[in-house]
């Protein structure tokens, strides 16, 4: 019974050698289709990622950038408003009562409807003010 | 000698699926990660090409062309949700044994940070909140104040990450980054409750349709410092 039991420790190194070689050698020859393709994917998103990363910091970046092109632009605490390029007129924008965002909420539809006063210049801008109001079912 | 050769048996066929699936399982990770790394990309080109189509578009107002685009700070947003609270849900949509109704109070702190994510407080608490499942005596006490806990009321901070999908709808994914129970806090129940609000309650994003009656589309969306900004092309 001991012996048999000493039995399972060279059976279970030669497995997880076979094993281990297996896969080395099919990673060293490129082996299969299979772990071929899954080398070049792996490849890849290991590309994709450094992309990801450089965009991610490319788009923090550009969060500061924004602010400072908003304050230039004169177009600041701007709660519910819309705006539109004072030379460029935009028939029928903003449209006062007009439905801007649809939603559904615990299976309920809900509206945010926006109604705009006249427009007033900022600038380079035409900004009308706007009360923006969740409408439920 | 059965039992042993039964083993070999055993340990063969266990060591035999792993090396033969590992290729496949490999790849089928892979394939997986691939696709969500793909989709993240296709999102963050989406908000580098908005960014970058308002900025420009900020400096010369003339390119801007026929744009229009809504402004909306975080008192807006905290407004408009002032506008659909209070909301009430049964308290099973966070834990199958829960009875009793969770009731969203009050949204507030509302802040727009990069990366177009905002973070917000969300107030909530349980009206007449019964556990149903069995309880040990042991832990009896606890659940007691766990209940009386919610009943007073929970405070979640939330990360929202904005994104457009298809159809011009805009995404907002919510995540609970915090719990806390204003009466008997406990980092168990409040691990318990950011769980269930993540897993369960948050689990998909919610989705605002931004189409206009006129037939305008959401062209690009922006959360800078002070705003969140819908352009729409006529």
């Amino acid at each position: 019974m001991n012996m048999s039991r000493w039995c399972w420790l060279p059976v279970l190194a030669l497995c997880a050698a076979g094993c281990a070689s297996s896969r080395s050698g099919a990673r060293a020859s490129s082996g299969s289709a299979t772990e071929r393709r899954a080398n070049e994917l792996e490849a890849r998103n290991a590309e994709l990622r450094a992309e990801l990363e450089r965009k991610r910091a490319e788009l923090q970046q550009s969060y500061q950038v924004m602010a400072q092109a908003e304050s230039a632009a004169g177009l600041n605490n701007l709660a519910c408003a819309g705006v539109a390029p004072a030379s460029a007129q935009v028939p029928g924008l903003p449209q006062s009562g007009a439905v801007h965002a649809r939603f559904q909420l615990r299976g309920q539809p809900y509206s945010m409807t926006a109604t705009f006063s006249a427009p007033r210049k900022a600038g380079e801008w035409r900004v009308s003010q706007g009360t923006c109001r969740v409408v439920g079912p | 000698m059965r039992a042993l050769s039964l083993g070999l048996l055993v340990v063969w066929a266990a060591l035999g699926a792993g090396c033969g699936t590992s290729a496949a399982a490999r790849l089928r990770s892979a394939e997986q990660d691939n696709r969500l790394l793909t989709e993240e990309q296709q999102q963050l080109d989406k908000a580098l090409q908005s960014v970058s189509r308002y900025t420009e578009g900020l400096r010369s107002p003339g390119k801007a062309g026929r744009s229009f685009s809504m402004y909306y700070s975080p008192a807006a947003l905290e407004q408009m949700a002032a506008q659909l609270l209070p909301m009430r849900m049964p308290a099973r949509t966070f834990d199958q044994r829960l009875l009793g109704e969770v009731v969203i109070e009050r949204i507030s702190d509302v802040r727009f940070g990069p990366l177009n994510t905002l973070t917000c407080r969300a107030e909530l608490r349980g009206d007449n909140i019964r556990y149903n499942g069995s309880v040990p005596k042991a832990y009896q006490a606890e659940v007691r104040k766990f209940q009386s806990g919610v009943a007073a009321g929970v405070v979640a901070d939330l990360v929202v990450e904005l994104s457009m999908g298809s159809d011009n709808a805009l995404m907002a994914r919510a995540h609970a980054s915090r719990t806390k129970l204003k009466a008997h806090s406990s980092s168990q129940s409040e691990g318990m409750l950011r769980n269930a609000l993540n897993e369960r309650v948050l689990r998909l994003p919610f989705t605002f349709d931004l189409t206009l009656p006129s037939g305008g589309a959401p062209r690009g969306m922006v959360l800078t410092a002070n705003h969140l900004v819908v352009t729409y092309a006529p």
